[in-house]
Parts: structure tokens; sequence; C-alpha cells
């Protein structure tokens, strides 16, 4: 029992945030300054994202295994590749790297 | 006229099916680990899946685990997550400004709103289409295939590491953790290339978000959500005009 009040709990706290934005008044017009504040919100958000999660994202201790996966996604990236060969180009290259050490 | 536009919907709805795939590979190896976590913890197979069904966020979902092992009490767990979770109120109100449709379709499609799913809808031109107009506007159906096909694999990834949890090779799962970030990377690179105000802004976040999180300490969730803000209103106040 306790285990379900706590996934519903979670649920809701997490549902929350989530929706107020979407449902709030549609005619809700934004300041200039935050709407063009909000429109940097993406891109900033991704490099938070990915710096500098991507350091322990194959192995903690490791940094260089999510550093060396980083690179090769960034290469592929470069060169313009569709962004799944991107993500198997970068698995396979720290596949190998881990079978090697 | 209808039928078209029915079609166009079922056209956006496959784009972000598609568009979303690399979601959908990005959270297996997570969602299994959280379902071998989970199944180690005690739980029973549905409470993991349900865990992962209806609460749907990663981080909170591997901090709800590790307090309640720790014996933290449930009303603070639920606090922390709410906490941990603010930030989907920053994606949400950029999204609410993007995508369009009634409210309660909106309402509905928040519940798909994640770090992964916000960036790849607000970002991804580059992803198939290439197309300039989809980078500003998102059709509630796109979102709906992308949001669809993130959730479809968190969820199987989750049910499949509380069944399987000994069956899995040691390297595939640790060597498919890049896959989030290479699909950040993929998203990132050829942004920064259109642009070297959005290389800058991108850059930046990803520098203050070191520092706060090394030098002034604060979680994960947080300094996320204050890297991204300073970032981007660095980025409102620097390039005054254009676009």
């Amino acid at each position: 029992m306790k285990i379900y009040l706590l996934i519903a709990g979670m649920a809701l706290v997490t549902y929350i945030p989530r929706l107020l934005p979407m449902v709030l008044p549609e005619r809700l017009q934004f300041p200039i300054w935050l709407d063009r504040w909000l429109q940097y919100v993406p891109y900033a958000a991704l490099g938070a994202l990915i710096f500098p999660g991507v350091l322990a994202s194959v192995d903690g201790r490791q940094p260089w295994l999510g550093l060396l996966g980083g690179f090769t996604a960034g290469l592929l990236a470069l060169a313009g590749l569709n962004i799944l060969i991107v993500l198997a180009g970068a698995i396979a290259v720290v596949a190998v790297a881990l079978s090697i050490i | 006229m209808a039928l078209w536009g029915a079609q166009k919907e079922v056209a956006q709805f496959r784009l972000g099916l598609m568009q979303g795939l690399s979601i959908f590979l990005g959270y297996l190896p997570a969602a299994v680990a959280f379902g071998v976590l989970g199944a180690s913890t005690g739980l029973s197979y549905f409470q993991v899946a349900a865990m992962s069904a209806w609460v749907y966020a990663g981080a909170s979902q591997f901090m709800g685990l590790n307090l309640l092992q720790s014996g933290v009490s449930v009303p603070e767990i639920i606090l922390a997550t709410f906490v941990l979770n603010l930030r989907h109120v920053l994606m949400s109100t950029v999204l609410s400004k993007r995508i369009q449709g009634n409210r309660a379709l909106k309402g509905l499609l928040s519940f798909g709103i994640t770090d992964e799913t916000f960036v790849l809808t607000t970002i991804g031109s580059s992803v198939g289409t290439g197309s300039e107009e989809t980078v500003r506007e998102i059709t509630a159906a796109r979102f709906a295939g992308v949001a669809v096909i993130a959730y479809s694999g968190w969820v199987t990834g989750t049910v499949f590491g509380t069944v399987f949890a000994d069956i899995l090779p040691q390297i595939a799962m640790k060597s498919m953790g890049i896959s989030i970030y290479a699909m950040f990377i993929a998203l990132l690179v050829p942004s920064m290339k259109k642009s070297g105000r959005v290389a800058m802004i991108s850059l930046l976040g990803g520098a203050l978000n070191w520092i706060l999180l090394s030098e002034l300490k604060l979680s994960t969730g947080w300094s996320v959500v204050a890297a991204t803000m300073l970032a981007s209103a660095c980025g409102a106040l620097c390039y005054k005009e254009g676009k």
C-alpha cells in the first residue's frame, strides 16, 4: 500500500509542473523580453543537459569513455549523418573501448 | 478538406515517431537499469513498471528508489520529487507557446514532456525533414508521435529490465549509456553550424551548469534549470535585434 501511495504521489507532483503552463489561459500575452528569453531556452538547456553529464554517461569513474563517445557523436554529426547513425557510431566506439580495457 | 487535414495529422504523427526513435533507443538502457534496480529493491515487477508508466521521469524514479531504500518517509520523497521536476515548468512554458491545439489536448500532451522530448521537438529541425518551418512550430501530432515512442521506450525498457535482469551483457548496457548524449550532440551540432549565437548560448549553458555543479554543489535538477535560465537570459540580452 505504501508503495502505491508513493507512486501516486510522485506521479501527481511530476504531472503538475508539466501540465500547468500548458493549460494557462490561451490569451495570456507575455512581454516581449520574456518571449525573447524563452526563445533561447532550448539551446541553453541542450548545452546544460550535455555537459558535464556526458562525462559520467558510460562510467562515472572513467570520464574519458563518455568524452570519447561524445567526440565520436560530434564528428559523425558534423559529417551530416542521420541521428540514428550518430547514435550507433557512438555506441559502437564506446563498446570497442570497453572491450579493449 | 477534412480528409486532407487528417492525412496531414497522420503524416506529422509518423514524422514524430521517426524523430523520436533516437529517444526510444536512448531510453532503453536507462529504463532497463531502472527495472533491474527496482526489482532488486524488493518492489514487485508490477510496482516497478507502474512507476515508469505513471511517474515517467527517469531522474525522479532513481532518486525515489534510492530514498526509499535509505528509509526516507513517503511524503518527503514526494516533496523531493516535486522539487526535482519543477524544471518542467520552464519547458512546458516554452512548449505551450509553440504547440497549437486546444487546452485539453495540450494538457494531455504535457504528460509527454521530458528533457529529451523537449529539446528534440524544439530544436529537432535537421532530423528527418530539414525544413525551417518545423523549427518554429510544433504540431500537436508531431509532438504526440515523439512522446508516444519515447514513452514506450521507457516503459518497455523497464519491464524488460525487471524480467531479464541477469541475462544482459554488461558491455552492451554500459556502452548504450552514451546514446542519450549522442542524440543531444546530434541535435546540437547542426544548430551550432547554423548560428553562432546559438552555439554561444549552448556552450554557455554547459559551462554554467558545470560551474554550478562543481563550485556551488547544486543538485543536478536545480543546476540544469539555473544554467538554462542564465544562459538563455544572456542570449536575450546580448542579441537584442534579429529573429
